[in-house]
């Protein structure tokens, strides 16, 4: 302890021995001084702290709700698909190629590539087959400088991945006795940087270093064609020591909402479909599971009450094309069940049906184009079928049959014949043929299962109601898997870590996560494991850093934090109208205020993310003199990103929630890429949409809205320009650039 | 309704008259808090969230032993009712600049407005409620000494007063 000889007199205000400033600091000073100093400053860690979970939360919430989300652009396609199949009257269009998986998936069209021809005036890598080192080499450097492979290629890469898989069993079973130690990476999304950085630290996949890589290796990052390519690559190299398992997100439907497609499509120009098209096929060719020494099961997202690996062995896993669409056994388009907004379920009755109709006349009240954000806690309450409650609300599309949920009887409507199965659709139900046989469905939902789940500490097995898919299996589920299989580890990915890996249920499950910085810079590490001989796993963790500075934590946090917050604000200013709608319930004297617990009250209801609204609040929304929250302050500072069309108000804000919707469609609605889709089309599309979603929007204002945005008057709108209005932006952005550049207080 | 101490009120055990201390907006403050450390969801937080959430409500008089007792004489693991009941009052705020900066002045006897990054160490790890080796090394980590070994406290204290300030507005 420091005493020198001269000392600054100095004031504590706060401590109560003000009185006894000597001249040299006595021990109990520098105690004081210390302790004050320890615990300030762990206050401030804790703080930082809290703000780091509650920005992770933000992440999380939006994601999962994200998901049930995109559910509903599929369960909109379905409709499209069903209404309209095809829009320009020219023959099938790309929606229906997409969403209709051609019945016989050995059909020859893959050859398709040997008529490319490679223009002399192509940079990029060129590869041979058989593939060599040296085409993996020239891969790997050729997309470290940004280049592009070729769609021929890209076609030929994916003709020989699919031969390839179509011999390979649904679970690969690996034994460690050859090789000193495998290699698991988890979900890439996209991420080359991660998958470059895991190959200069590992080193690059052979005979000594076998990898496998355990799904979602696509969507999200921008780089997903790039990390793919790379993966068949070395699988076509390597195919005894390289395995990929399937993940969710090798699903078309969802690469359409989590950009594969966008990317595919923007990549390759010409040829996008039909690369789409077998990627479609490859990845519904990936296995299911890998096995290593018949001790670890390795799958993406976890397991059911009711996996049954014998089961999973034996389907025909190319069937399941994608876990959001119900397998068909006739052409003729079988809706999934989609789960009712409140939760209703409906017992399939019993007896086929040749035709079918659509009736649209159940449209229950109140219901909009809400999603619901399900807590964890709320859906480890309530059952599969709890009804009322509205947490137990579930996406509008998710990889659910309607006899896959606990059956419970509802009133059925008086219109409802005998022989069809009345589906719930959005807020409307539809009859559909039934469903296919029992035994075709439990193979799907075993594969879902495999793909969706999520592990719980509670005990028990429950639908995953908050992705919408799969289940949330306890320690029980685990135990009893693993004993029954003679098993002692499952090793899992699909949901991000902070640390990139996570270990649950006693030891017994590892979460494996290997896109670091998923939801911002800074917001998680990646991670691998490796496995030797003795199948004690060990961890290597990494962080891709873009900044040549490192940031601090502290500055991590903030920058995930804002980020999150951002995110957060759009989701508020694009549930606007809601938002107000149920303030002045509230405020019926228009003071413009609520208390604060009427305002977290109302953001809990109409957000459903579960999020601490309390704490949050002072990022959201400001405080009047006398504590109470001036609601409207939210709505301030983000607005639309170009000066807007002539539109009502509930159409734009529709608008500004679908955004990333409508550009999927439209992208696939122009098929030749010119940017522009027909007045025709456009008013077409948005009617479906707009019915799909229950807003109540006639005719004539569709028509309005399509005159005004055909800018050039020929006919023709450029649907990037329309969209660009309605991307939210944040007008602080703006300020803060401004103030930056005038040189503000600097922040270490 | 002046709050009991921690200790004593532990000992009485977990009972629904906790509720009626704290106005129903505080509650829902303290929920919240006790649900963003609540990583897993299930309702109870064990002895390192405890801590973490202790400091960020401001109550940081606890030990170490002091928890350890708490838990021990909590009836089960800690659920908001048990977290309610054992730590009553809620401390806003943070300690102004003025304050801390006049703590470290008491090291900084020269009034250099620098200290030596050993003294420092010294000082924050051998006393009081002692830093362990990771926080410090965290601390120097995010405000690095510059070559000679020098702290700067000033800007040390500025930034993290101000940083909370902006952070909290």
């Amino acid at each position: 302890m420091g005493c020198g000889t001269s000392a600054t007199a100095v004031t504590h205000r706060e401590t109560p021995e003000t009185d006894e400033a000597v001249k040299s600091p006595s021990p109990a000073l520098t105690m004081k001084a210390a302790v004050l100093i320890q615990r300030w400053y762990r206050r401030y860690m804790a703080r930082l702290e809290i703000r780091r979970r509650y920005t992770w939360n933000i992440f999380q919430s939006i994601e999962y709700a994200g998901e049930q989300d995109q559910l509903q652009l599929s369960s909109f396609f379905t409709y499209m698909l069903d209404n309209f199949t095809q829009l320009n009257g020219n023959g099938p269009d790309l929606i229906s190629q997409l969403l209709d998986p051609v019945l016989d998936p050995w059909f020859d069209r893959e050859t398709c590539y040997k008529t490319i021809s490679i223009p002399e005036s192509y940079t990029g890598p060129r590869i041979s087959f058989p593939l060599s080192v040296s085409d993996t080499n020239a891969l790997l450097s050729a997309f470290k400088e940004q280049q592009v492979l070729h769609a021929r290629y890209v076609l030929q890469l994916l003709f020989e991945t699919k031969k390839l898989l179509k011999e390979m069993p649904n679970i690969i079973h690996l034994s460690t006795s050859y090789t000193k130690e495998i290699t698991i990476c988890g979900d890439l999304h996209g991420r080359l940087d991660d998958l470059l950085l895991i190959f200069y630290k590992n080193g690059l996949p052979s005979a000594e270093t076998p990898y496998i890589f355990n799904g979602d290796f696509v969507d999200r990052g921008k780089k997903s064609v790039e990390v793919v390519i790379l993966l068949f690559a070395y699988l076509l190299l390597y195919p005894d020591h390289m395995h990929l398992n399937r993940g969710n997100h090798e699903d078309h439907i969802m690469n359409l909402r989590y950009g594969f497609t966008k990317e595919v499509m923007q990549k390759y120009k010409t040829h996008g479909r039909e690369i789409l098209q077998l990627f479609q096929d490859v990845f519904s060719l990936l296995p299911i599971a890998t096995v290593i020494d018949a001790k670890i099961l390795i799958v993406h997202g976890g397991i059911s009450d009711q996996t049954d690996l014998e089961m999973l062995n034996s389907i025909e896993r190319h069937k399941v094309k994608s876990a959001l669409r119900f397998p068909r056994h006739s052409l003729e388009q079988l809706d999934i069940g989609q789960s009712h907004r409140l939760g209703k379920r409906m017992r399939s009755t019993d007896s086929s049906h040749s035709s079918r109709s659509y009736t649209e006349n159940h449209r229950t009240p109140s219901l909009r184009k809400r999603r619901c954000g399900v807590s964890r806690r709320d859906s480890g309450a309530s059952t599969s079928s709890s009804s009322s409650s509205s947490s137990s609300c579930s996406s509008l599309c998710s990889p659910r049959t309607p006899s896959c949920i606990s059956p419970q009887t509802y009133p059925s409507s008086p219109s409802t014949p005998h022989n069809v199965l009345q589906v719930p659709f959005l807020d409307s139900l539809c009859s559909v043929p039934l469903p296919s046989p029992p035994q075709q469905e439990q193979e799907w939902k075993q594969i879902v299962d495999i793909l969706w789940s999520d592990p719980k500490t509670q005990e028990g097995c429950m639908p995953n109601t908050f992705r919408g898919g799969g289940c949330y299996f306890g320690p029980d589920i685990t135990q009893r898997l693993l004993h029954q299989h003679r098993l002692q580890l499952l090793i899992r990915s699909h949901e991000c870590k902070q640390e990139g890996y996570e270990l649950c249920h006693d030891g017994k499950v590892i979460t494996i996560f290997s896109a670091s910085n998923y939801y911002e810079e800074g917001s998680n590490r990646g991670a691998y494991i490796k496995l030797g001989k003795e199948l004690v796993p060990r961890f290597y963790q990494y962080q891709v850093s873009r900044t040549t500075r490192r940031l601090t934590l502290t500055q991590r946090v903030r920058v995930a934090e804002g980020s999150a917050l951002r995110a957060l604000k759009e989701k508020l200013f694009a549930h606007r109208s809601e938002l107000m709608a149920a303030f002045q319930q509230y405020d019926q004297n228009e003071t413009g205020c609520v208390s604060v617990g009427e305002w977290a009250k109302v953001l809990e209801s109409v957000l459903r993310l579960d999020l601490p609204w309390r704490t949050l609040r002072p990022h959201l929304v400001h405080l009047a003199p006398d504590g109470s929250v001036e609601y409207q302050s939210s709505f301030e500072d983000v607005g639309p990103g170009a000066p807007l069309p002539q539109v009502a108000p509930n159409l734009a804000e529709t608008l500004f929630r679908y955004r990333t919707d409508l550009e999927i469609i439209f992208n696939i609605i122009d098929k030749d890429h010119s940017g522009l889709i027909s007045i025709e089309e456009f008013r077409h599309t948005w009617r479906l949409f707009s019915a799909h979603l229950g807003v109540a929007i006639d005719d004539s204002a569709i028509d309005e809205l399509a005159r005004s945005i055909d800018f050039n008057k020929d006919g023709s709108i450029d649907f990037t320009e329309f969209l660009e209005a309605f991307r939210v932006v944040h007008k602080l952005d703006m300020k803060e650039q401004l103030s930056q550049k005038m040189g503000r207080k600097k922040y270490s | 309704m002046a709050p009991k101490k921690a200790k004593k009120r532990a000992a009485e055990g977990a009972n629904s008259n906790v509720f009626s201390m704290f106005e129903q907006a505080q509650i829902q403050e303290f929920k919240e808090a006790f649900t963003i450390m609540d990583q897993n969801r299930d309702g109870f937080i064990d002895k390192n969230d405890l801590r973490d959430t202790f400091a960020a409500l401001g109550r940081l008089n606890v030990k170490q032993e002091e928890i350890d007792d708490m838990l021990k004489e909590a009836p089960g693991p800690i659920n908001f009712t048990v977290f309610l009941t054992m730590f009553g009052e809620k401390l806003k705020g943070a300690d102004p600049e003025e304050t801390i900066l006049n703590a470290f002045k008491v090291f900084d006897t020269e009034g250099k407005g620098v200290l030596k990054k050993d003294y420092v160490t010294q000082m924050l790890t051998t006393q009081a409620d002692r830093f362990t080796s990771e926080e410090m090394e965290q601390m120097f980590t995010a405000f690095p000494p510059d070559v000679a070994g020098n702290l700067d406290y000033k800007n040390l204290v500025h930034i993290i007063t101000h940083g909370e300030e902006k952070d909290q507005e």
